[in-house]
C-alpha cells in the first residue's frame, strides 16, 4: 500500500480493535473499572471541609458499573443532633447518589491514547517516554474530571451537605465547566493533542540506513 | 591587614540562570517548533469552541438544530432502505427501535477539530476553503453513516449497540477526522512539490 496515511490507519485501526477484543473479552473493562474506583477513592474519599464519598461497584444498571455515594460530617452531625432533640436513639440521613460509566469517563480515552502510540513509528524509547508522560496527563484529566464532577454535586446540596460553593454565579461557572469536562469526546481530543504533542515531532518514517565504515586499505592519492 | 592589589584581575562570576530565564528558555525552546505553535494555537480555538459550544443559548438553539437535521436526514435513509422510521426532534424511531441524536452524536465537535486546525494551518485561503469544503461534506457524511448504522445495530444485533456507539464510532470518526486533516496537509505538499 502506498499511501503512508491509509496504512497508518488501518494499522491504528487493527492495533485498537485487538486490544478493544481484549478489554471487552478478557476483563479489561472490569480491571479498568477497579483502578478507577481505587484512585477515585484515593483522592475523594474525604472531599474538602468534611465532604465524605464512598466508591462502590454498581450492579443495578447495566450501563453503569460504578456507584459515588455523598455525605457529610456536618450533614452526620446536624442529624444526630437533631435525633437528639427529638429524644430518637437513631437516625438516617440522605446520601446523594449517582452512578458512571467508568469506560465511557476515562477508559476509552486511555485504550486510544495507547493504540495511537503503537500505531507510530517512533522508537520504543520514545514510545515509552510519551506512554508515561501522555498517560500521567491522561491520569491527572481523569482525576481533575471526578473532583469537578465531586464539588459540583456538594455544591448542588450545599445546603444539605454544608460544603461546596454557596454563590449561584459560582455555581453555575463549575457546572459550565463541568458540562464542558464531561463531555467524552474531550477526553479523546486532549488523548490526540498529547500523542501530536509527545510522537508526531519524533515520527522516524524512512529510519536511517546504516553507515558502514570501511578502512581503506591503501590510500590512493591522485 | 593585607591591602587589595589593584592588578589582580577580577574573577569572572557565571550567574546561574533565575528561574524566570529558565522557564524563557524552555518556552523559547517549545515556541521553536513548529508543530508546537500549531498545537498551542489548536488548544486555544478548541477551548473557545467548547466555551461557545456550551452555553445553553448555543446548545438550545444552533446543537438541537444540527440534531434535528441530522434525525431527519437519517431517518430519510432509513426509511430508503424499508425501516420505516418516524422522526420527532432529535429522535428517530420505530416500534422496534429508537435513538436520539445527543451531545457527541450530532458530529459538532469533529467538525470543530477541523475547522480549528485548518484555520490555523499556515495556506491559502483558497487551499483553506477546499479543504473545508471537501471536509466538512465528508464528515457529514460519516456522521450519517453513524447514525445509519448505530440504528441497524440496533435493530439487528441490540447487544452489540453500546460497543458501537461507544467504542467503535466515536474513535472512528476522531481517526477519520485526523485522516480527513492528514489528507489535506498532504495535498498542500505535493501542490508545493508541483509548483
Amino acid at each position: 500500500m502506498k499511501n503512508p496515511i491509509i496504512k497508518s490507519l488501518l494499522l491504528f485501526l487493527g492495533i485498537y480493535f485487538t486490544l478493544l477484543v481484549c478489554v471487552n473479552f478478557g476483563g479489561g473493562k472490569e480491571q479498568f473499572a477497579n483502578f478507577y474506583r481505587s484512585q477515585a477513592e484515593l483522592f475523594y474519599q474525604s472531599f474538602g471541609d468534611g465532604g465524605e464519598v464512598e466508591i462502590k461497584k454498581y450492579k443495578k444498571e447495566k450501563h453503569f458499573d460504578t456507584l459515588f455515594i455523598l455525605t457529610s460530617k456536618k450533614q452526620k452531625q446536624k442529624a444526630i443532633q437533631t435525633a437528639r432533640r427529638q429524644g430518637a436513639k437513631t437516625t438516617k440521613i440522605k446520601p446523594v447518589k449517582f452512578p458512571l460509566n467508568t469506560w465511557n469517563a476515562a477508559g476509552l480515552y486511555f485504550l486510544f491514547f495507547l493504540s495511537l502510540i503503537l500505531a507510530t513509528p517512533v522508537t520504543w524509547k520514545n514510545r515509552v517516554k510519551a506512554l508515561f508522560l501522555g498517560g500521567f496527563i491522561l491520569y491527572a484529566f481523569m482525576i481533575a474530571k471526578i473532583g469537578l464532577s465531586l464539588w459540583l454535586k456538594f455544591s448542588i446540596y450545599h445546603e444539605r451537605f454544608g460544603l461546596g460553593v454557596e454563590s449561584d454565579v459560582m455555581l453555575n461557572a463549575i457546572n459550565y465547566l463541568n458540562n464542558i469536562i464531561s463531555v467524552p469526546f474531550l477526553g479523546l481530543i486532549l488523548a490526540t493533542l498529547t500523542w501530536l504533542f509527545f510522537c508526531f515531532p519524533k515520527i522516524q518514517l524512512n529510519p536511517k540506513p546504516k553507515v558502514e565504515i570501511k578502512a581503506l586499505e591503501s590510500s590512493e592519492v591522485v | 591587614m593585607a591591602k587589595k592589589n589593584p592588578n589582580t584581575p577580577a574573577e569572572e562570576v557565571v550567574a546561574s540562570p533565575s528561574l524566570i530565564e529558565k522557564m524563557a528558555l524552555v518556552w523559547k525552546r517549545f515556541n521553536s517548533q513548529l508543530i508546537n505553535r500549531l498545537l498551542l494555537r489548536f488548544v486555544g480555538l478548541m477551548t473557545l469552541f467548547y466555551l461557545v459550544w456550551a452555553s445553553p443559548f448555543i446548545q438550545k438553539t444552533f446543537v438541537a438544530f444540527i440534531a434535528t437535521l441530522y434525525a431527519k436526514a437519517g431517518g430519510f435513509l432509513l426509511n430508503l432502505m424499508g425501516y420505516g422510521v418516524s422522526v420527532h426532534q432529535d429522535i428517530v424511531s420505530s416500534n422496534a427501535f429508537s435513538i436520539s441524536i445527543k451531545n457527541g452524536c450530532d458530529g459538532i465537535e469533529g467538525l470543530a477539530i477541523f475547522l480549528c486546525a485548518i484555520a490555523i494551518y499556515p495556506a491559502t485561503i483558497a487551499q483553506k476553503a477546499k479543504g473545508l469544503g471537501y471536509g466538512i461534506v465528508f464528515l457529514v457524511l460519516l456522521n450519517l453513516l453513524r447514525i445509519v448504522t448505530l440504528y441497524m445495530t440496533g435493530i439487528h444485533f441490540p447487544s452489540l449497540f453500546d460497543v458501537m456507539h461507544e467504542s467503535i464510532w466515536q474513535i472512528l470518526f476522531i481517526a477519520l477526522t485526523l485522516v480527513a486533516l492528514f489528507v489535506w496537509i498532504d495535498s498542500l505538499n505535493k501542490e508545493k512539490v508541483s509548483e
